[in-house]
């Protein structure tokens, strides 16, 4: 056979050769004892005495050659390894694999968020029941029976003294009931409303709210805790402003709007034109509310703030309807 | 409530702008929700009449458009609005004028071309949000004739959202009260008292019980003459959403938007008499109402009287057959106190509120019902004609003025300002607090009477913020807390298992509290489980929200069901949340348990290039309990019992005889009523109980100093033995030598007998005091071998 066409076989085998076994194979196949370049050493015999040097020299540099493919491709194909080490080689182009991990929730990303800035602000978890009696509900936060306050709250009823929490404020008056001041707490939760649903009303949402309560805990403190805590959420340069509002519960109330982090107060359409947005209420403890747990107005004083969870998440994100919290579609989970 | 700033400053000087008005009250606690401007007030914005409409010669977007404002010349005007054409009638701001926004036009080259003025759209006029080009007018006009003649005098209606505890704030002067509070300038009350006729119409007024009705003003006006109101009191009332009906109806609606008080008017020629009572209503009793319902009236509603016969319901709504119609001449008309609980109840058994019962409900100022009815006889002295008759004022028990005392001290602790006594008493004088007086460290004030809901000192240091400015409260501090936080062990748990859950490729989803009720016998449960009895709500929002959830299970299931729909079908989901359950608590509030619930499911394809297990199964889901325990140091396997149900497919694992965890298939009945097409897995863990298992700081245990032996088994078992009772047998006939089991294999198939199974064990053994040998473990092995044949049936595969 042609010297240059055996080279080419012999280049081409070694370049396609996949595993050790077949590059023995390709070896025995080439420089065995039947191989080609045996065959052409082989042949000198019957060649003319002036051919044979350099038929001699050519089949030498094949066999040479044949030892350096075939060492080369036995090294790149790991024969110097364990064979448990040995990797063949594979299309790294296939995608990872499956096995991905999974989401938090919205809502619960955002609340996790929140009680981590509480916690560094002092604020220690409390928690109540949902299913609650109608007293811890309304008559010891101050909203007294058939008073037109109570129509703030649409309320599910279950008995007339049992009802779903309309707010998760009643975990401040079972938590007072059972603990002298100092105290600094919030409490989370799931709370009810029997309303139409609608893409910014739902019938279940959740809030949080903070309570501290001490000897001389003033509206001066309420103003800052609330501005470290939405300035940990939006930014530090977010601005508060507190216009006076009414809860049974509180005096003075207030509604706390944050400067809109869309267009930095000018108006845009997240604020809807206004530069605020209103994210929490908030007041100092009425005395009512500490009568009602044994507190002495005249010794304690505290302040209460809370707000909506899902709202948040709402301005936060920019998620336009409130009712996908609950519905679950994956397709909203997964962008979360 | 609406409110119209051009009515509000009849009784007090606005000398702002209405968006700083509206900013100012929101700022009062007088929530500014919108604002809506009519009209036009500038005179230099006329009617034009578009003669041509030519190009601009250096802008595309630009044309030149000749205006007819009533002028000998028409204008030239340029104008950028796509809508332009000749023919139109629009608003031309002429040089000079300014828009409601401040912009003054003015005459000026436009890209080289003289504009007289600008044609307005209806965002630069203020009065609507429409930018889209230039206001086009219906009709035909008088070129050059004032916008404000075609458009309307300026107005602009604030919609205030006035909060419960202030029902002052229910009408004008009351908004006035606060601005002139505001603003440092005084109120001006519209009234003069009217003198009644001579008492000779025979008028009785006769309360049933006073505090029902703590006072009741009746007067009666004669000769009037029933006719369309005038054009004033019309724009007054339509502007703020009342319809006009006729003058005396219209004149009870000004004074009530104007101070507060509800009136009524009753024709007397269909009263019958002038014997008015007060009383609760009998049960035999009904009324036709002006709505024309026929309503039952009985024991908890409160009416009005006319010769014995209802003729109103008292602060709700009046009767038709007694109402002021065209023909009325002589009126009986009535200002009064209810109490604000009946006015609630009676209206809500009745499933009305009207204008007047919103205002009772609230309260209203009972030492203005005289002052009212005056307003209202002068108005329709003036209005209707008529001469006012008899009055009665029955007001058996007037309030004892209020008065509340302020300390500066408490003050300055509430909020954190430094105001002096002088600061409070003068900021409370501004407020309409009367009889202001310092004494020593505090402020003694009498409440006015429209004030009902100041009763205490916390009610005053709220004034005096509010007036101050909760703005200038504790701005510029600087501040540090000093508390640190504990944090909750159990929050901190569900924390970790989210954490955990989600890195193993769980998606968390929250779902609804409610539950249809039809799921209890669904779930396999046992008939005394207190599951079964889910708690109903009274008043559900719809019927398939009429329980609460004891499970968190169909929940879970129907969303997964709904992301098939959505195309997903490989759903790994978890949900920690409330179930509800009945308890014989003496409270008789439920027990709530907080759960989890994870479930998984994948086709039965092969959807991936290197996937080698396809569907999920009972393993997947035992795997992710174990790995939960692990990740939370919970020893699942050696802390809790497990059983399992071969024929439900369910698995439970138990404290003693207390279910921690349960799972498996979806109950059969739960994913038939759901129409499931893929089996889906779970598993439900009650994680308060999950919570109780923890173990404490982990303890370190000495390395092993010895090696393993192991020993591989092949056990055959005959049918109905598992593999669960031969690990039992092998653990406790191997004694403390055994460290582990491990099964490797599990086949079934032709070389065994029927329904023959064979296992693969692999036994490790290992001693922490010395190398075992093989004699050793020989023995042992005997031992296990024996025990499994007697008790098990178990022969070792050849």
């Amino acid at each position: 056979m042609d010297p240059d066409e055996l080279e080419r076989s012999l280049r081409e085998d070694v370049a396609r050769c996949e595993n050790l076994e077949e590059l023995e194979a390709i070896r025995v196949k080439h420089a065995g004892r039947k191989g080609a370049i045996t065959a052409l050493l082989r042949g000198i015999k019957e060649a003319s005495p002036e051919a044979r040097p350099r038929i001699g020299a050519e089949a030498n540099r094949l066999k040479q050659l044949c030892e350096t493919l075939i060492e080369e491709k036995r090294k790149a194909l790991g024969g110097d390894m364990p064979p448990d080490l040995y990797v063949p080689p594979v299309d790294g182009t296939l995608p990872a694999t499956n096995g991905l991990a999974g989401h938090h929730h919205v809502l619960s990303r955002v609340l996790r968020q929140m009680t981590d800035i509480l916690h560094g602000m002092g604020y220690s978890p409390a928690r109540g029941p949902d299913v609650e009696l109608e007293y811890y509900n309304f008559e010891a936060l101050n909203f007294p029976a058939e008073h037109p306050s109570r129509d703030l709250q649409d309320t599910f009823y279950m008995t007339d003294d049992i009802l779903l929490r309309t707010h998760t404020s009643p975990v401040q008056v079972r938590f007072m009931e059972n603990t002298r001041p100092p105290l600094k707490i919030y409490s989370a939760g799931r709370v009810y409303r029997n309303e139409a649903i609608d893409q910014s009303h739902s019938a279940e949402f959740h809030q949080i709210e903070g309570l501290y309560v001490d000897t001389a805990v003033s509206m001066g403190d309420l103003r800052n805790d609330i501005a470290v805590f939405v300035q940990e959420l939006f930014g530090p340069r977010t601005q508060i402003r507190f216009k006076p509002h009414f809860f049974p519960f509180t005096e003075p109330s207030v509604d706390v709007d944050m400067s809109c982090f869309g267009c930095k107060g000018a108006g845009c359409a997240i604020c809807g034109l206004t530069g605020w947005i209103e994210v929490m209420g908030a007041g100092m403890v009425h005395p009512n509310v500490f009568r009602a747990v044994g507190y002495d107005p005249d010794r304690y004083s505290g302040f209460a703030f809370g707000l909506g969870v899902d709202r948040l998440a709402m301005i936060k994100h920019g998620i336009n309807d409130i009712r996908l919290f609950l519905d679950n579609d994956l397709r909203f989970l997964h962008q979360f | 409530m609406l409110v119209s700033v051009s009515w509000l400053k009849r009784y007090v000087d606005i000398n702002v702008p209405a968006k700083t008005l509206a900013s100012d009250l929101t700022m009062l606690g007088l929530n500014v929700e919108r604002s809506q401007t009519t009209g036009v007030e500038e005179k230099a914005i006329v009617i034009g009449r578009v003669l041509e409409v030519g190009r601009h010669p250096d802008a595309d977007r630009l044309s030149v458009c000749r205006v007819d404002v009533g002028t000998a010349q028409p204008l030239d005007v340029v104008c950028g609005a796509p809508n332009v054409a000749a023919g139109q009638f629009v608003p031309v701001a002429l040089d000079g004028a300014q828009l409601p926004d401040g912009t003054k036009i003015r005459r000026s080259k436009i890209r080289g071309v003289v504009s007289n003025g600008m044609i307005c759209s209806e965002i630069e006029l203020g009065l609507g949000d429409d930018a889209n080009g230039i206001m086009v007018l219906d009709g035909t006009h008088v070129p050059g004739t004032p916008a404000s003649e075609v458009l309307g005098a300026s107005d602009t209606i604030f919609e205030i959202e006035i909060t419960p505890n202030r029902p002052d704030h229910l009408s004008h002067l009351g908004v006035a009260r606060e601005i002139a509070a505001r603003y440092e300038t005084a109120v001006r009350y519209p009234f003069r008292s009217v003198e009644p006729g001579p008492a000779r119409d025979g008028l009785t007024i006769d309360i049933e019980s006073p505090p029902d009705c703590p006072r009741y003003v009746g007067r009666v006006v004669r000769n009037l003459i029933v006719a369309p109101s005038p054009a004033w009191l019309r724009n007054a009332l339509e502007r703020v959403g009342v319809n006009s009906i006729n003058n005396v109806v219209d004149i009870s609606n000004y004074v009530m938007l104007e101070m507060g008080q509800p009136l009524h008017a009753f024709d007397i020629s269909k009263l019958g008499g002038l014997k008015i009572g007060v009383r609760r209503g009998r049960a035999s009793e009904h009324i036709r109402a002006l709505n024309d319902v026929v309503y039952q009236l009985n024991e908890s509603q409160l009416v009005i009287t006319g010769e014995d016969r209802p003729v109103a319901v008292a602060g709700v709504i009046g009767g038709l057959e007694t109402a002021v119609t065209a023909g009325t001449t002589d009126i009986l008309l009535e200002s009064a106190a209810f109490d604000p609980r009946l006015v609630r109840k009676t209206r809500k058994s009745m499933n009305i509120s009207t204008e007047a019962s919103y205002r009772f409900e609230r309260g209203t100022d009972r030492t203005a019902c005289r002052t009212a009815s005056d307003r209202a006889c002068e108005l329709v002295m003036e209005l209707c004609g008529g001469t006012p008759g008899e009055l009665v004022d029955a007001y058996p028990n007037p309030p004892e003025p209020r008065t509340v005392r302020i300390r500066r001290r408490n003050t300055q602790r509430i909020l954190g300002v430094d105001l002096e006594v002088g600061d409070i008493a003068r900021l409370l004088e501004r407020l309409h607090f009367e009889n202001v007086r310092v004494e020593d460290d505090a402020v003694s004030v009498d409440v006015p009477s429209f004030r009902l809901d100041i009763t205490e000192e916390m009610d005053l240091i709220e004034e005096v913020a509010r007036l101050y400015g909760y703005e200038r409260i504790g701005k510029g501090w600087d501040f540090h807390t000093t508390t640190f936080a504990r944090l909750d062990p159990f929050d901190e748990l569900v924390r970790s298992v989210t954490d955990h859950l989600v890195s193993r490729g769980f998606t968390e989803v929250i779902t609804s509290s409610f539950a249809d009720g039809s799921e209890p016998p669904l779930l396999g449960w046992a008939e005394s489980d207190p599951r079964r009895r889910q708690l109903e709500i009274r008043n559900p929002l719809t019927s398939n929200q009429r329980y609460l959830r004891s499970s968190l299970l169909p929940g879970v299931v129907e969303l997964i069901r709904r992301n098939f729909d959505y195309g997903m079908r490989c759903v790994s989901v978890f949900h920690i949340g409330k179930v509800f359950v009945v308890s014989g608590a003496e409270t008789g509030l439920p027990e709530e348990r907080w759960m989890l619930l994870l479930a998984t499911t994948r086709p039965d394809a092969k959807d991936f290039w290197n996937q080698f297990k396809l569907a999920t199964d009972l393993f997947d889901i035992k795997a992710e309990i174990e790995s939960l325990g692990m990740s939370q140091n919970i020893d699942i396997q050696g802390r809790l019992g497990y059983h399992f149900d071969r024929e439900a497919g369910t698995f439970t694992y138990a404290d003693r005889r207390e279910t921690v965890i349960e799972g498996g298939i979806v109950p059969a009945g739960l994913a038939h009523a759901l129409a499931l097409e893929q089996a889906v897995w779970y598993a439900q863990i009650d994680l308060g109980k999950l919570f109780q298992l923890r173990s404490g700081a982990r303890k370190f245990k000495p390395l092993p100093e010895y090696p393993v032996s192991k020993r591989d088994l092949s056990l055959v078992t005959s049918a109905g033995i598992s593999y669960g009772d031969i690990e039992k047998s092998l653990v406790k006939s191997a004694g403390r030598l055994l460290e582990s089991v491990q099964v490797f294999d599990v086949y079934r198939g032709p070389s065994l007998p029927e329904g023959a199974t064979a296992y693969g064990v692999r036994l490790i053994f290992r001693s922490p005091e010395r190398t075992l040998t093989d004699t050793e473990i020989d023995n042992v092995l005997e031992k296990v071998i024996q025990k499994l044949r007697s008790e098990l049936g178990v022969t070792l595969r050849s």
